[in-house]
């Protein structure tokens, strides 16, 4: 007998149980695909660079902060004294103005130095022309260029002529040597290369000390594991640390590889996500699991007949394994169709910075997942209902008249385990989403310190040689400003290096009379310099003193504000109005700087920031800049100013572009990105699940009461109020519920334990979100317990009665 | 003489009450059944005539004493032994045929085949014979429910010998048909008779059990004749 023909018209028998079962498939499996496809973008997919596992990143660390860049001279000793790297390189990101292409506006690209053998770590050859050799990559040498490939066709329309061209970045020009291929995009997004040895004599990256923003990428030798490149660079470190105690006392090194580096903040997230969506599909195979049972017990008699005609007990479950492959595929199929339209909208939710999470697609690898899932998912929830049909007994066929359903022993015990479960199972994904849910809603409600609401942000890079001198820059600074003026709509203009979320410029500091700190634990602050009107732009009050004032220009005495985070921690139980401090890098650390006001402590990275460094602020007009920031807030929708700002840079600067034009408040959502994400599906699933499990719970009391139709009968026949009837079944129900939720409890407490590090400012052991989502789990179960019971109760015993 | 096709020494069947307490439904059992009997159980209801039939079958397999079939001795066998040999040895007739509802006539016939060890091409051959010789080719592609239930049963009889057993089981098989049809379905287990197999049918009917050569009486447990 073909198994699949007698499968098929099994389910086409009864479209309606054949609907729901392939649809609830269909959402189990449509949603871990979906989710798988995101992991397998994000974090299984290989890089695309030959054996892609042996490039690693390298950085450094220090007493304060676990993630450092890299020491130019450490580098250098790092190189030389290694034996598991077969090569070594450095390399820094850096943004350019690519200007003076024929046709194009001028625009802002994001690029890297790096030293020649970074081309040999990647392990890609150009596409197009070559790479600088060890011999260019020197103090003095060629200025030369390698683009990138979406550069290439941006800027230069593929044109094979690009080699050999001369190209304006940042005011300097670039001889374009080679061309990488599309696979290229390490380090994230740079679309141009430059040799990073030109910089190496400057007196700054000469200092052991100076960690000027580079990452170390090697490629491993065969055979060598990252536990032993670990091993010994952390030796070198600590012969390091022996050999310059003044600069290296603290200084210590990491490796991750470049996969690992890229992706692995999203780890413990996704695999949260993924954790939940399959506790979705498992509440979905037990409620196919149940009706499976059902309908096996429905269809007792056609397999007693089987048996009595010689069916073993495996070629029955062969036959109901058939059955429930066939609704797998099929709902794993139209899952797949699921997660295909679900795609856009999924990726719209991840965090835009990261170009894996945009490449995220349904491939083979996908695709393959879904049919082993449906596969596993089949066996899943059809064995069990097979398993207990296959008991048939072969003396009921016997019988004359035998008909209708028979429950085998121990069924009824299994079906009411499997609704435990996944009460359970519902209370604790129920749990989980309700934690996260505070987590964000906590996030939200955080105060900055300042309002990006109406606050419209952009970059403008002036380029160093024309605009080297800093008079220059402050006639700039201050047209710039009178023209934003005239803006319609505008409240407050002002500019900035360095401001909130745009920021990473962190620079050593020390307050007058403290002691001399050891070598490299001077203390480290925020630093942003601001025009006078900052504040008021940016909405944020000043606590004590006095903001900067439009005449306090370089012949004034030098100020500054810091805000209150320093002044507690530095300046506890004292006015800080009047207090002098030493910046690192403020003319080589000789100058003091005077307080002269106090504003509050910033979120400048995110929400979540956990540990902060105090923040200090600088008057522009005493420390031109040339990376400035356009604040300006406006009654109208933020983005609809972006026009009119282009026109008034180019009006004072046709040559300079205008790049990164977003309104604050986007800028802050994206920290919210993976958060979002969490809360977002995990409150989905969640859903999903309640869903699920409140429709097992209903389908198995329906079931009981169906099966119970004779004995209620007789019960009301004997005298039975039809009240006590609905109590004895919905008690049924209820103890059933109970035990799972007793279950849940235990599972949802011991998950919290573990997902701590995940949620922001919330008690996991705090009682009342237990509560609420018990009693809205308690709810749903007293709606699906209640209608079947009211169903049974209204039961007439003659009716009944007589037809059995 | 050869030995006998079923042979049943002390069989009883008992089902446990409450407090030590028995209830007999077979008691001491002694039957010798030859190859090529046709046999009518009797005996009014409760007797145990059915049980009778479903220990013979080995659907039951809680009972007592010695039961031997083919020389095989049945009370010594393992489940799947057991199996196996009904497999290849006994074929059942339904009082209400059961023929599984989603499968055609010729379905229901390559059922019992699809279970043993048959290659394609013999269940082929099989079921295109049984259906010639039952003279229901025409209704090969019908379900059960488009048939009447003289022809339900014709179907449930061919299904039953098309694996070729040497015994073939029968509860009331005319239990659901009037008069005629009866008349052509015992008319057809007297021809398999003649055929060769062994027929022990379960039956209220002095007129079925008339078309036998022996008769077995059961009252209580107890075989009274």
């Amino acid at each position: 007998m073909n198994h699949l023909r007698v499968a098929l018209r099994q389910l086409l028998k009864s479209p309606g149980f054949t609907i729901v079962a392939i649809l609830t498939l269909a959402l189990g499996i449509g949603a871990n695909t979906a989710i798988f496809s995101v992991i397998n973008a994000v974090l299984l997919r290989p890089l695309p660079y030959p054996d892609p596992d042996r490039v690693v990143i390298l950085q450094e660390s220090d007493a304060d902060q676990p993630n450092i860049s890299v020491s130019f001279p450490d580098y250098v000793d790092w190189k030389k004294d290694n034996h598991v790297f077969e090569q070594l390189a450095v390399a820094r990101r850096e943004s350019y103005n690519l200007s003076g292409v024929k046709g194009r506006a001028p625009e802002q690209v994001s690029g890297a130095i790096v030293t020649a053998n970074f081309f040999k770590v990647v392990g890609l050859a150009p596409q197009l022309g070559r790479v600088f050799t060890e011999e260019e990559d020197r103090a003095g040498g060629p200025a030369l260029a390698v683009i990138s490939d979406p550069l290439w066709q941006r800027v230069f329309q593929r044109d094979p002529r690009v080699l050999g061209r001369a190209v304006n970045f940042g005011g300097q020009f670039y001889t374009v040597i080679g061309v990488m291929g599309p696979r290229m995009f390490s380090p994230r997004t740079v679309e141009v290369w430059f040799p990073l040895m030109h910089r190496a004599t400057g007196t700054s990256w000469t200092m052991r000390d100076n960690h000027p923003g580079l990452f170390g990428w090697g490629r491993l030798k065969k055979g060598v594991s990252l536990e032993d490149a670990n091993a010994e660079m952390k030796a070198i470190a600590a012969r390091l640390t022996q050999l310059y105690p003044e600069s290296n006392s603290k200084i210590g090194v990491n490796l991750t590889r470049l996969l690992e580096n890229q992706v692995g903040e999203y780890r413990a997230s996704l695999t949260l996500i993924l954790a939940a969506v399959a506790v979705v599909l498992l509440i979905a195979c037990a409620n196919l699991a149940n009706l499976l049972a059902a309908r096996g017990a429905a269809r007792s008699r056609e397999f007693a007949i089987r048996v009595a005609l010689g069916a073993t007990r495996w070629q029955i479950v062969r036959q109901l394994l058939t059955e429930s492959l066939v609704l797998a595929l099929l709902g794993g199929l139209l899952g797949f169709a699921f997660a295909a339209w679900g795609r856009d909208l999924l990726v719209a939710l991840c965090p835009p910075d990261s170009k894996r999470f945009q490449e995220t697609n349904l491939d083979g690898w996908v695709m393959m997942f879904t049919g082993l899932l449906a596969i596993a998912t089949s066996v899943l929830f059809g064995l069990w209902p097979a398993w207990t049909a296959s008991r048939a007994d072969a003396q009921l066929a016997l019988k004359s008249g035998a008909h209708g359903s028979s429950d085998a022993p121990g069924a009824r015990r299994s079906r009411e385990l499997l609704i435990v479960a996944e009460v359970a199972l519902a209370l604790v994904l129920l749990s989980t989403a309700a934690l996260v849910l505070q987590s964000f809603a906590k996030t939200m409600a955080l105060s900055l310190g300042f309002e990006p609401q109406q606050l419209l942000t952009a970059r403008v890079d002036l380029p160093s040689p024309a605009y080297e001198d800093e008079k220059k820059l402050v006639v700039f600074s201050n047209a710039l400003l009178g023209k934003l003026h005239q803006l319609p709509g505008l409240e407050k203009v002002a500019l900035a290096a360095n401001p909130p979320f745009m920021t990473g410029w962190q620079d050593g500091f020390l307050p007058e009379g403290a002691p001399e700190p050891p070598p490299g634990r001077q203390p480290s602050a925020e630093m942003a310099v601001v025009s006078p009107d900052y504040f008021p732009t940016i909405q944020t009050p000043l606590l004590r003193g006095r903001s900067f004032q439009p005449n306090e220009t370089k012949s004034a005495p030098p100020i500054l504000i810091v805000d209150q985070l320093m002044a507690d921690r530095y300046f506890p139980g004292q006015d800080p109005i009047g207090k002098r401090i030493r910046i690192q890098t403020d003319d080589s650390g000789r100058k003091m700087r005077t307080i002269v006001g106090v504003v509050p402590h910033l979120k400048v990275y995110g929400f979540d920031e956990q540990t902060s460094l105090p923040q200090i602020y600088l008057p522009m007009l005493q420390q031109p800049q040339t990376g400035l920031v356009i604040l300006l807030r406006t009654s109208l929708p933020p983005d609809s100013l972006e026009k009119s700002l282009r026109d008034i840079v180019a009006s004072l600067d046709p040559a300079q572009p205008v790049f990164e034009v977003r309104s604050m408040q986007s800028r802050v959502a994206e920290t919210w990105a993976t958060p979002r994400l969490m809360t977002t599906l995990l409150t989905a699933f969640s859903g999903l699940a309640l869903i699920l499990a409140v429709i097992g719970l209903y389908g198995v009391m329906a079931y009981n009461g169906l099966r119970r139709t004779r004995e209620i009968g007789v019960r009301l026949a004997l005298g039975a109020r039809r009240g006590q009837i609905a109590a004895m079944m919905l008690r049924q129900g209820l103890r059933l519920f109970v035990i799972g939720l007793g279950i849940g409890f235990a599972g949802a407490i011991v998950l919290s334990r573990v997902m701590r590090s995940l949620l922001f400012q919330v008690d996991v052991s705090n009682p009342v979100i237990y509560l609420a989502v018990s009693l809205v789990l308690a709810g749903a179960a007293l709606i699906a317990c209640w209608i079947p019971a009211r169903r049974a109760a209204r039961i007439n015993p003659m009716v009944t009665l007589r037809a059995e | 003489m050869s030995d006998p096709l079923i042979e049943l020494k002390h069989v009883e069947r008992v089902y446990p009450l409450a407090k030590q307490q028995f209830f007999y439904v077979l008691r001491d059992i002694n039957l010798k059944v030859e190859e090529g009997d046709f046999v009518s159980v009797m005996g009014p209801s409760g007797a145990g005539k059915s049980t009778l039939l479903h220990l013979l079958g080995m659907h039951d397999f809680g009972w007592t004493g010695e039961y031997f079939l083919s020389d095989a001795a049945i009370h010594q066998l393992k489940p799947k032994e057991r199996t196996s040999l009904r497999n290849e040895q006994i074929g059942f007739v339904f009082q209400n045929y059961n023929l599984l509802d989603d499968l055609t006539v010729y379905e229901n016939l390559d059922i019992p085949l699809s279970y043993r060890r048959y290659s394609k091409s013999e269940r082929t051959s099989l079921v295109a014979d049984t259906l010639d010789r039952f003279s229901i080719v025409g209704k090969k592609d019908l379900y059960p429910r488009q048939l009447s239930g003289g022809q339900q049963q014709l179907v449930s009889i061919a299904r039953a010998i098309i694996a070729k057993p040497k015994l073939i089981l029968a509860d009331e098989p005319t239990g659901n048909l009037h008069s005629s049809q009866a008349d052509d379905i015992m008319q057809l287990f007297k021809k398999l008779n003649g055929e060769g197999i062994t027929i022990i049918q379960v039956t209220h009917s002095e007129i079925n059990a008339a078309h036998g050569n022996r008769v077995i009486q059961l009252r209580d447990g107890w075989i009274v004749k």
